[in-house]
């Protein structure tokens, strides 16, 4: 059973992805990794983009570190750094619950501004895997880099579930059903999963 | 990555197709291309009817056109399985043959030819040992088992009573097999009892014992049927050197010799059109059954002053003579022929026996061989003729079905040929007079058209020439796309077999022959029912 770890609140969103604030500086969840949003009503995401940068923008930071030794050292002399940065990470939507079903499509409404953002359970992670008809949906998206993305979530889902026998090749498989007419954009997914 | 998928049987699903063109099957991801053969058979699962068909080609496709010209890096074995039934994959295309309904009311009237197509993704299987039988019969129907279908061991089983109704046909290059599949149809034949055989045993492969392609000896008809055969034979020494005594040795007159004859042996005999039809005249001249004797015995002066009186060229009717004293020379020719060798063959076949003529060295020799096809043929189908015509449609007395066998039959039957001879006039009137062939042949591109389309069921072992493979499917429905098939054929013991026998083309695998099992199913099946209703209708009358 994964420990579920809860990451931060939304901040921005919209029906087609949401932004989370981290509690904490550098704590966004890795690059492909399933997510989930609410309390009664779940949304589910992929986190496809995650930055770190000053809450205020209009003030960059500054270089502290020329005289310190290690990086470490930077955060330790100056303890306001982990209140003035912030960590946010992007996730794009890709299924709800409605009561216990899953569904791996669009949610009909956004997740609500302040929600927790939790990591999800085994079992929902094993939904999405199983059925990557939703990538299709990241695949076709604007999100920069998309191919990286799904081949993150796909590393991601064989990582937590490395008892599910022939998850790898049932995803290759869904992959080249969803790029028939696209075999390099493939190869090159396929490349980063192997 | 043969899993389950094989294990089940199902192949795919219909995804494109016309009735004209064939049906196009997409291979599931874990079917291998390279466990479909052309030419076997499938099931597809209709939504009102299940269809059976056959594959006639096979292909590779890939969803991105662009691939053929780039293609992915396949050493990686993930990449390659990943690929593999999604972006590339197997394509069949299948011609559906049959269509066998689902309702009950339609379930009984068994196979029917298909007019339609089974709808989109409709479930594509491999053929089972069941639906092999619902759609050949089975022995237990009183169907011969001739082999089974590609890949699969179920028993393919021939339609003897509409085998016999009609002549039939065995083709094949040299070597393919033919006269092992010819021996089992004389088998099936035998056994159902439907009709007597005549064998002109060319090689003499038939009667006593023949060989296999791997030179073991294999039993003949003799040998299996025993009492029910009888061999006839041209030349003694021969039977005797390979051991047997044959029942009966066969002579024929000057008198048995025909102007028809002549006809048939131009070719062989070399000989111009004006000499052959010189033979007419002197029959006119002499007389029937006179003619031949008293013409080669004739003096060179005497010939000159006939050539006037007949009014044919002196030089044509010289000619003949030299080429006609070629005949004489034959040692089964005589002055005058002590007994009716034709007569007796005939008594054999009309009391419900099988005859073999075994050729022994005349077999080598093809003017003998069809001078006494011809001489004999004529006269059973003459008796055949005139029984029949007694008869008037009293079944008790009509003479038995004869199936007569000839080997090397583009001989008899060329175009040239097939008006004149009476092997011509038995292809085309067929069943007329109870008296069919079974035609066995490497050349099938030199018999006459209109035979061929007479021909009711045709066994077609590997053939290479496109003519002869054209000519043997000219007729089918669907012969285009079965040129592959035939030509594919493994060089042995495979056949395409179509026709009346049969209720759609099949490729088979052909039914072992020469091991002692073998024997034991091929012998004498006791009385078979036609001789039980036969003896009860002679015994009783007509129920």
């Amino acid at each position: 059973m994964v420990t579920m770890a809860r990451f931060g609140e939304v901040v921005e969103s919209n029906t087609n992805e949401f932004v989370t604030q981290c509690y904490e500086l550098y704590s966004s969840p890795p690059l492909g990794s399933l997510v989930k949003v609410g309390e009664s009503e779940t949304i589910y995401g992929i986190v496809s983009y995650s930055s770190t940068a000053g809450l205020d923008t209009t003030r960059r930071p500054v270089a502290r570190g020329q005289s310190l030794e290690s990086e470490q050292e930077v955060y330790e002399r100056h303890p306001q750094l982990t209140r003035l940065l912030n960590t946010e990470f992007r996730s794009h939507i890709v299924g709800h619950a409605s009561g216990l079903e899953i569904n791996t499509f669009l949610s009909p409404i956004p997740p609500k501004i302040h929600s927790f953002v939790m990591s999800c359970d085994r079992e929902e992670i094993r939904t999405f895997a199983t059925s990557l008809d939703f990538l299709g949906s990241v695949l076709r998206s604007q999100i920069p880099q998309a191919d990286d993305v799904v081949a993150a979530f796909v590393r991601f889902a064989l990582a937590m579930l490395p008892d599910v026998e022939g998850l790898k090749l049932d995803a290759a498989r869904q992959l080249a059903s969803l790029l028939g007419s696209e075999t390099h954009r493939l190869e090159s997914i396929l490349r980063r999963i192997r | 990555m043969t899993n389950s998928m094989e294990a089940t049987g199902k192949l795919g699903v219909v995804v494109t197709g016309s009735l004209a063109e064939g049906i196009k099957v997409r291979l599931d991801a874990g079917y291998s291309v390279e466990n479909v053969k052309v030419g076997s058979n499938v099931v597809i699962q209709g939504r009102d009817s299940r269809f059976f068909a056959v594959v006639t080609d096979i292909a590779l496709e890939s969803s991105d056109p662009t691939m053929q010209f780039n293609p992915p890096d396949v050493s990686d074995p993930f990449l390659r399985e990943a690929l593999a039934g999604t972006t590339v994959y197997g394509a069949v295309t299948v011609e559906p043959m049959l269509t066998i309904g689902l309702d009950p009311y339609s379930g009984n009237q068994g196979p029917l030819p298909a007019k339609t197509v089974p709808s989109h993704f409709s479930v594509v299987s491999e053929a089972r040992e069941e639906d092999i039988h619902s759609v050949f019969g089975s022995e237990a129907d009183g169907g011969f088992w001739i082999g089974s279908p590609l890949d699969m061991e179920a028993r393919l089983c021939l339609d003897v009573n509409e085998l016999v109704k009609r002549s039939n046909g065995v083709f094949g290059k040299s070597g393919t097999g033919k006269t092992f599949l010819t021996r089992l149809l004389l088998i099936g034949i035998l056994q159902s009892g439907r009709a007597s055989n005549l064998i002109f045993d060319m090689h003499n492969e038939y009667g006593w014992q023949g060989t296999s392609e791997s030179n073991h000896s294999v039993k003949g008809l003799k040998q299996l049927f025993n009492s029910k055969v009888s061999v006839f034979s041209m030349d003694m020494e021969s039977a005797k050197r390979r051991g047997f005594s044959p029942d009966h040795l066969v002579r024929f007159g000057y008198s048995d010799i025909e102007p028809e004859d002549i006809q048939l042996l131009r070719e062989t005999l070399d000989l111009t059109s004006v000499s052959a039809d010189a033979a007419y005249s002197l029959e006119a001249y002499f007389g029937n059954r006179t003619w031949f004797k008293e013409f080669v015995l004739l003096s060179t002066e005497s010939m000159n002053e006939l050539a006037g009186k007949i009014n044919v060229n002196g030089s044509a009717l010289a000619a003949l003579k030299r080429r006609l004293e070629r005949i004489m020379r034959f040692d089964f020719v005589t002055e005058n022929a002590v007994e009716d060798s034709a007569g007796m063959i005939i008594e054999r076949l009309n009391s419900g026996q099988h005859v073999v003529l075994e050729f022994g060295k005349h077999g080598n020799n093809p003017t003998a061989y069809m001078l006494v096809a011809n001489i004999l043929t004529r006269r059973i189908y003459d008796r055949y003729q005139r029984q029949k015509e007694a008869a008037m449609g009293d079944s008790l007395r009509e003479p038995p079905n004869l199936v007569i066998t000839i080997e090397e039959a583009h001989r008899f039957l060329s175009s040239s040929m097939a008006d004149q001879t009476i092997f011509g006039t038995i292809a085309r009137e067929m069943r007329k007079y109870n008296v069919t062939l079974l035609v066995v042949d490497q050349r099938p591109s030199d018999i006459d058209e209109e035979v061929m389309s007479q021909i009711g069921t045709k066994i077609a072992c590997l053939l290479d020439s496109g003519r002869d493979i054209d000519s043997v499917l000219s007729g089918v429905s669907g012969g285009r796309k079965l040129r592959g098939v035939l030509a594919r054929l493994e060089t042995r013991q495979q056949a395409l077999v179509f026709g009346h026998a049969v209720p759609m083309p099949v490729v088979i695998r052909t039914r072992e022959y020469g091991s002692a099992e073998s024997y034991a199913e091929l012998g004498p099946t006791g009385n078979s029912q036609a001789e039980i209703d036969k003896d009860i209708d002679v015994l009783f009358g007509p129920s």
